[in-house]
């Protein structure tokens, strides 16, 4: 499916940013347990996973605002469900 | 863990990345078992690094597919929606059936569906004709095989969203990744590019990760540290493993599915082997 070039670009932007982040923070978080160990390192490693895991939700706001530009208002509810789905599921799953 | 064990993690983080690009599945198959049986780390924290380097994959690979117009968010979000129902349903499932049923019953599809594809290698999906119009669900793409943009339609939608909620019910009570079942699905039956179904695969393996990944997570159910070495290796692996698929022709994508497939099947099958002998 070939999408406008506006939200492509907004999406591969989006994607690319939280994937050279979590990278960097995780390469630093690894490089610091090397060089002074456990304790200080795990701040960045804390904080390059959470980014690791903020980027399909990234995802999911991107393919969402892509949607709405196209005015694909089927797409727009199907995308609405996931979201809907995954955060009612992760809802009962952390108050389990 | 010291400098050398690091860097096992990383190559096996690599491996499942380069797997996880070419075939759109999380890799998770071999690199939870791997972590469990090298390192000794315990199933539940393997399986929570397994499901970071899920996300790793699917963030690696979306970033690249995306561009090349292989990634169809609009099938993709309806199949998605399926195999959450699936997986919903997964604790409904585990009442009537056992999993040695569940494991049988998945080894035998999975080498049935290995079969069909070898014996289906030069399938074409695309329409010769770059006018053509795509259905509801279809798309175009570029496709480097035959070095023009092409289309496609998908057909069979009804049967491309059961085989999504059978992937979701079985990930969740196999502790798989749906791509298997769904990729395979897609490509033999559903008129999808093999290209296509693989890319929408590995942009919605993320999306189902990101429901569970949290909560190991919040538990301290993920060691930050090979975590950290996994993601990087499957960041690494998933970006070689994209430019590496682009550039092979796709009759050995879909030969090395079958490869995968026949190896899952094995896998399945000595695990219902086991659990049937210990009962």
């Amino acid at each position: 499916m070939v999408e406008g070039r506006g939200p492509l670009v907004t999406f591969d932007t989006v994607n690319r940013a939280a994937v050279v982040t979590t990278t960097a923070l995780l390469a630093a978080g690894l490089g610091l347990w090397l060089v002074r160990g456990a304790v200080e390192s795990q701040g960045l490693l804390d904080a390059g996973l959470i980014a690791l895991m903020l980027t399909p939700v990234l995802r999911l706001v991107t393919t969402l605002a892509g949607d709405v530009r196209r005015r694909d208002a089927v797409a727009v509810a199907t995308t609405l469900a996931v979201a809907a789905i995954l955060g009612v599921g992760l809802a009962l799953a952390l108050g389990r | 863990m010291d400098a050398a064990h690091l860097l096992v993690v990383i190559a096996l983080g690599f491996g499942a990345g380069t797997i996880g690009a070419l075939l759109g599945l999380g890799g998770g198959i071999f690199l939870v078992p791997a972590l469990t049986w090298i390192f000794g780390l315990p199933v539940r924290q393997a399986a929570g690094v397994g499901l970071m380097t899920v996300i790793a994959t699917s963030g690696a690979v979306s970033s690249e597919t995306v561009r090349h117009g292989f990634v169809n968010t609009r099938l993709g979000m309806l199949l998605l929606v399926g195999s959450s129902i699936g997986g919903l349903m997964g604790g409904i499932t585990a009442q009537y059936v056992s999993e040695a049923t569940v494991a049988l019953v998945f080894a035998i599809t999975t080498a049935a569906i290995a079969v069909v594809g070898l014996l289906h290698l030069d399938h074409v999906n695309v329409v010769d004709d770059a006018s053509a119009v795509p259905n509801a669900y279809g798309g175009r793409f570029f496709d480097p095989d035959r070095g023009r943009e092409v289309v496609y339609h998908v057909v069979r939608l009804p049967l491309a969203l059961a085989a999504s909620v059978v992937a979701g019910n079985v990930s969740g009570l196999l502790g798989l990744g749906g791509g298997l079942l769904q990729v395979p699905a897609l490509n033999l039956w559903c008129g999808v590019p093999i290209r296509v179904a693989t890319a929408t695969s590995a942009f919605l393996i993320g999306l189902t990760a990101v429901s569970s990944a949290p909560i190991y997570f919040a538990h301290g159910n993920v060691d930050a540290h090979y975590a950290a070495a996994a993601v990087i290796g499957v960041l690494g692996g998933a970006r070689w493993g994209t430019r590496f698929g682009a550039a092979r022709p796709k009759r050995d994508l879909k030969l090395l599915l079958a490869v995968v497939l026949s190896i899952v099947s094995l896998l399945m099958f000595v695990r219902w082997w086991k659990v049937v002998g210990h009962s």
